[in-house]
């Protein structure tokens, strides 16, 4: 709902008319009644008489249009098809000169060609006429070019004497800094750029990097607007607090880096404090400056390792693996390298106690079921020396060999190996993100976990089958 | 209709109703419609309130207190009658509600029906807690306070309904001890404040004040070293000479204070040349609104003078410079405030009459919390939620996050006021939420101010990621709570108002005993026996011309009193 449907007005830059409207829905509304609706009204009001100071609403352009249509007929060279709304900037020069094209091609050849022999080399004062630029935000925005072009043709050390004839009032000013039409394409801009890429503060890097190379590439001189777009956005996600991704980190760096090249945002901080509120600017300003500043921002070092995963799953991965960790992923890449299989080194620890082994690597609950694994085997080879039955002694001792070897070997090597290759596919995928590398570092830890898991409770079952069949047999 | 309008002055105090007609004041028991807002305690240990406790500052200092609106909303207690038996030991609010006890009875022998509710103007500048105390007050009176008003936008809905065309104008509302100022734009029957600015130690008594240090500098008296009774005098001296250099260029003047004969004169330019500093001090708040209005002087059509100390001549004429147009000021200026009080009755009860005007008004002070906003966390700041003249009734919110590791609760202490450092503003109250630890500006709080129409301010806290939510409401915190309230509002109704009916014999008696007390020989032998002749005439019973004794009375010492100065 615009400020103007809630105001039940159409949109105008008449003050007191907006006042009226106010004046008349505040009676309905009462502010003792309902203060919400009534907050709302206000700021409707406030808005509209913002807006209202500037001449962006043309609302009765079609009668302006023809009403300078007929003021100018002797001037206008061909203005026959008017199904979409042409518009016309007259460049003038002593005498008056006025130019006009179609819609399709309002700058084209011609106009410029007559611009150019109009005016002379050496003139230096050029004239446009306000009361024919009063064209609808859409058309600016589809003959941006052209309009660019127009422009362009006119030397940037001329003065643009702006003319508005129902005022009479002239208005000097430099050209491509403060030309109004300025304002009325970057009003349109703003809300374009937002049907595309959604409000400004919620941009994501691909947005912003896109914004960049856009306003970079675009000849038309929009770098006063982007940097005030820039500035608010900005302000808004310091407000909004710290950064929670490394996400908005990039985005931060790779907007602040921008900001500085172009507009030099360390050495003059004067536009920051103009545009933002003194203590986002300060805070804003402070980063810059610091020389680190843009790093810190972006990254804070201590969090990361080299491969780019944060630190704190680097400690997991040197619990899980031990000191070793780094060498066996070296060791791994090397062998693939040089074309050769990847073999696991032998670990005697490993071996000979698994059972510390394994809590060595941190696997509550898994040296536990070992544990109990080996007491009962114990039992069994206990029961069997008993019963002078060497048969089951010799069950016994090889199922405590069997597990022990299993686990020193098949357990490192399961556990390591994977770890070892999804981290180097891991490291050299650019694709993803390092929260998602986080997550799948753990899953790696939980996937090596749970094999050592499969691989015990398999052997617990054939234990306890053959301390069954044992039995059954005695 | 049971409500009425109370304009609650530092000087005098008045009381209005909404009738048909339009507005209208109520005359009190002498046929005033100003109450001097002066209490004290008679030789029986009744309340003696108004004129006859006025005259009675003079000649029984220490059982007689004025001025005490400019001790609202502070626990400065006064002692009446100190070498009584009985104590009476008073907060600002308790004598504030003594004024407004005589004023209810005023109005309820006038209008000929019980008064249960009432709107009461304040400066626009009174802070919350002294709004507080005012609604405290009036509780303790027995009145139910159902809005208060700030008194530039009561003067303005008394001037502007009729008296000024659709347009922007500036309300000077400069009283005994407070000085307002706001800025009204009026249109389509809309009455909108744009702007309020003021100063609540500015007022009259300032002026007077530069009156008294002169005199005590003229005459070699230390004001200090006076006892009470003469202290009044000379003040009683310096406020006749104020009111009459407003009429006159030179003032005369002859009185015996401390055993000192004070003979001379002061010009008005003098006494102008005295009041610069306080002419300065009162062009703060002028270009504060006028800015916060985003307006430029030349865009006010018009300006308003109000309150009794802008009939000053200097004051209309800083303002004629400072605008360049002549200031409106042809409704009573004292009475100005009371009828808009009465005016805003009308609107709240939606008369007919008054149909079609809404008024808005804004919130005259900034509300916000503490918080840190730098990086090291050092430093303290007021973080600002409701920015001064916002249009009230308005809800604003902001957020707010952790700043260490493992946060267990926010805290949010809620201030008011222009200042930066927390300290140099006045503390609220505070909010306290829990929120779940985590790391540093993971979590936080949603902080959501809304100021009702009526001056009161809700803050909602809501944490972001519990939703848990606390509230808590601003209001009648301030100075005592609902059962001291209740305990000295019972206290109060014991104390006995002095008969209504006696006051004016009262406050006859009082005057004759301060001239009494101010005059010598003869003069004095002559005032007792008129005294003395008085009281036997009033306590004979039978004595049916008691009106035309009071007149004669009357008379004879308003006679007595012209001799030394021509007043009242």
């Amino acid at each position: 709902m615009s400020v103007w449907e809630k105001l039940g007005i159409e949109a105008t830059d008449d003050e007191r008319s907006i006042k009226r409207a106010y004046a008349k829905k505040l009676k309905l509304i009462r502010p003792d009644e309902d203060a919400r609706l009534f907050q709302e009204l206000r700021e409707a009001r406030d808005e509209a008489l913002y807006l209202a100071q500037f001449d962006y609403i043309y609302d009765d352009w079609d009668e302006e249009y023809e009403e300078s249509e007929d003021e100018h007929s002797a001037d206008v060279v061909d203005n026959s098809d008017k199904t979409i709304a042409p518009s016309e900037v007259a460049v003038e020069t002593g005498e008056t000169t006025s130019l006009t094209q179609t819609e399709a091609d309002p700058f084209g050849p011609p106009c410029q060609e007559i611009a150019k022999e109009a005016i002379p080399e050496d003139q230096q004062d050029y004239t446009i006429r306000l009361d024919e630029t009063k064209i609808k935000p859409h058309d600016i925005i589809e003959q941006k070019e052209e309009i660019i072009t127009q422009l362009s043709e006119i030397p940037p050390e001329a003065i643009i004497r702006l003319e508005d004839e129902e005022q009479g009032a002239e208005q000097l000013i430099t050209p491509f800094q403060e030309l109004p039409i300025d304002d009325i394409t970057y009003q349109h801009m703003d809300a374009e750029l937002e049907s595309l890429m959604g409000p400004w503060h919620q941009w994501n890097l691909e947005n912003w990097q896109a914004f960049i190379r856009k306003v970079r590439e675009c000849s038309f001189d929009i770098s006063n607007y982007a940097e005030y777009e820039i500035l608010v956005a900005l302000g808004t996600q310091i407000a909004e607090g710290p950064p929670l991704s490394n996400e908005k980190f990039a985005q931060r760096k790779t907007v602040l880096t921008y900001l500085n090249e172009e507009y030099g945002w360390t050495e003059n901080d004067r536009r920051v404090y103009d545009i933002m509120i003194d203590t986002h600017a300060e805070r804003l300003m402070e980063y810059l400056r610091d020389e680190d500043g843009l790093m810190q921002l972006s990254e804070p070092e201590e969090f990361y390792d080299t491969l780019g995963f944060p630190k704190l799953t680097e400690q997991h991965f040197h619990d899980f693996l031990g000191k070793n960790g780094t060498s066996y992923e070296k060791y791994y890449q090397h062998c693939r390298e040089n074309g050769r299989e990847y073999q696991n080194s032998w670990c005697w620890p490993a071996f000979i106690f698994s059972i510390l082994w394994l809590a060595r690597r941190c696997n509550d609950g898994l040296e536990a079921l070992t544990g109990i694994g080996f007491i009962l085997i114990s039992i069994l080879l206990y029961h069997g020396i008993y019963q002078n039955s060497p048969l089951s002694a010799v069950i016994a001792i090889s199922a405590l060999i069997g597990i022990h070897f299993t686990l020193g070997y098949y357990g490192k090597r399961l556990v390591i190996n994977t770890m070892a290759t999804t981290l180097t596919e891991l490291s050299a995928n650019d694709e993803l993100t390092k929260f998602q590398k986080l997550k799948k570092m753990q899953e790696i830890g939980n996937g090596g976990l749970k094999a050592i898991y499969d691989l015990v409770a398999g052997l617990f079952g054939i234990g306890l089958i053959a301390a069954l069949i044992y039995s059954i047999i005695i | 209709m049971t409500s009425v309008g109370i304009d609650l002055g530092t000087t005098n105090s008045l009381i209005s109703y909404w009738s048909e007609e339009g507005p209208k004041l109520i005359p009190n028991a002498l046929g005033d419609v100003l109450t001097p807002s002066v209490v004290g305690i008679d030789d029986k240990g009744d309340i003696l309130i108004g004129k006859a406790a006025k005259e009675r500052l003079i000649t029984h200092p220490e059982h007689t207190v004025s001025d005490f609106k400019r001790t609202m909303g502070s626990d400065k207690q006064v002692t009446l009658g100190g070498k009584q038996e009985q104590n009476y030991t008073f907060r600002p609010e308790e004598l504030s509600a003594f004024v407004l006890r005589s004023l209810k009875a005023d109005a309820e022998i006038h209008l000929g029906m019980n008064i249960t509710n009432a709107i009461i103007s304040v400066p626009a500048y009174f802070n919350d807690i002294q709004r507080k105390a005012t609604i405290d007050a009036g509780k303790l009176a027995g009145l139910e306070v159902d809005s208060l008003i700030n008194e530039p936008t009561a003067a303005a809905l008394a001037y502007g309904l009729n008296e000024v065309e659709e347009s922007q104008f500036l309300i000077f509302d400069l009283g005994g001890g407070t000085f307002d100022v706001s800025i009204l734009d009026k249109y389509d029957n809309i009455m909108e404040v744009r702007a309020t600015a003021g100063d609540n130690f500015l007022g009259g008594n300032d002026f007077r004040d530069q009156l008294v240090t002169k005199l005590t500098e003229d005459h070699k008296l230390d004001f200090e070293t006076l006892n009470r009774a003469d202290q009044n005098r000379l003040n009683r001296l310096a406020e006749i000479i104020k009111q009459d250099l407003s009429s006159r260029d030179t003032s005369n003047y002859a009185a015996t204070i401390a055993e000192t004969e004070l003979k001379g004169s002061i010009t008005r330019e003098s006494f102008e040349e005295l009041a610069a500093n306080l002419r300065r001090r009162l062009r703060v708040p002028i270009e504060r609104a006028i800015n916060d209005a985003t307006l430029r002087p030349e865009n006010i059509d018009n300006v308003v003078l109000v309150g009794g100390a802008s009939r000053m001549p200097m004051i209309r004429r800083m303002v004629g410079r400072l605008f360049q147009k002549l200031p409106l000021s042809h409704l009573n200026p004292d009475e100005i405030v009371a009828l808009g009080a009465a005016v805003q009755t009308g609107l709240k009860a939606r008369d007919v009459a008054l149909e079609d005007v809404v008024m808005t008004d804004v919130c005259p002070y900034t509300l916000g919390t503490s918080a840190v906003v730098d990086d090291n966390y050092e430093n303290l700041v007021i973080v600002p939620i409701i920015e001064r003249n916002a249009v009230v009734p308005i809800s604003q919110s902001q957020k707010f996050y952790t700043i260490r590791d493992k946060q267990k609760e926010i805290n949010l202490d809620i201030y008011q006021g222009e200042n930066m450092r927390p300290e140099d503003n006045i503390l609220l109250g505070n909010l306290r939420v829990e929120v779940p630890p985590d790391k540093a500006g993971i979590e936080g709080v949603d902080v959501r101010f809304t100021y009702d129409i009526n001056g009161a301010l809700e803050v909602e806290v809501t944490s972001i990621s519990t939703k848990k939510t606390v509230r808590k409401i601003f209001k009648n915190q301030a100075n005592l709570s609902d059962e001291e309230l209740e305990q000295r509002f019972k206290a109060l109704s014991g104390i006995k108002l002095h008969p209504r009916e006696h006051a004016e014999n009262a406050a006859l008696l009082a005057k004759a005993e301060r001239i009494y007390a101010e005059s010598l020989r003869t003069q004095r032998d002559y005032v007792r026996s008129l005294i003395l002749e008085f009281e036997q005439q009033i306590s004979d019973q039978s004595n049916r011309d008691i009106d035309k004794i009071r007149e004669n009375f009357a008379n004879s010492l308003s006679e007595l009193d012209n001799n030394i100065f021509d007043m009242d």
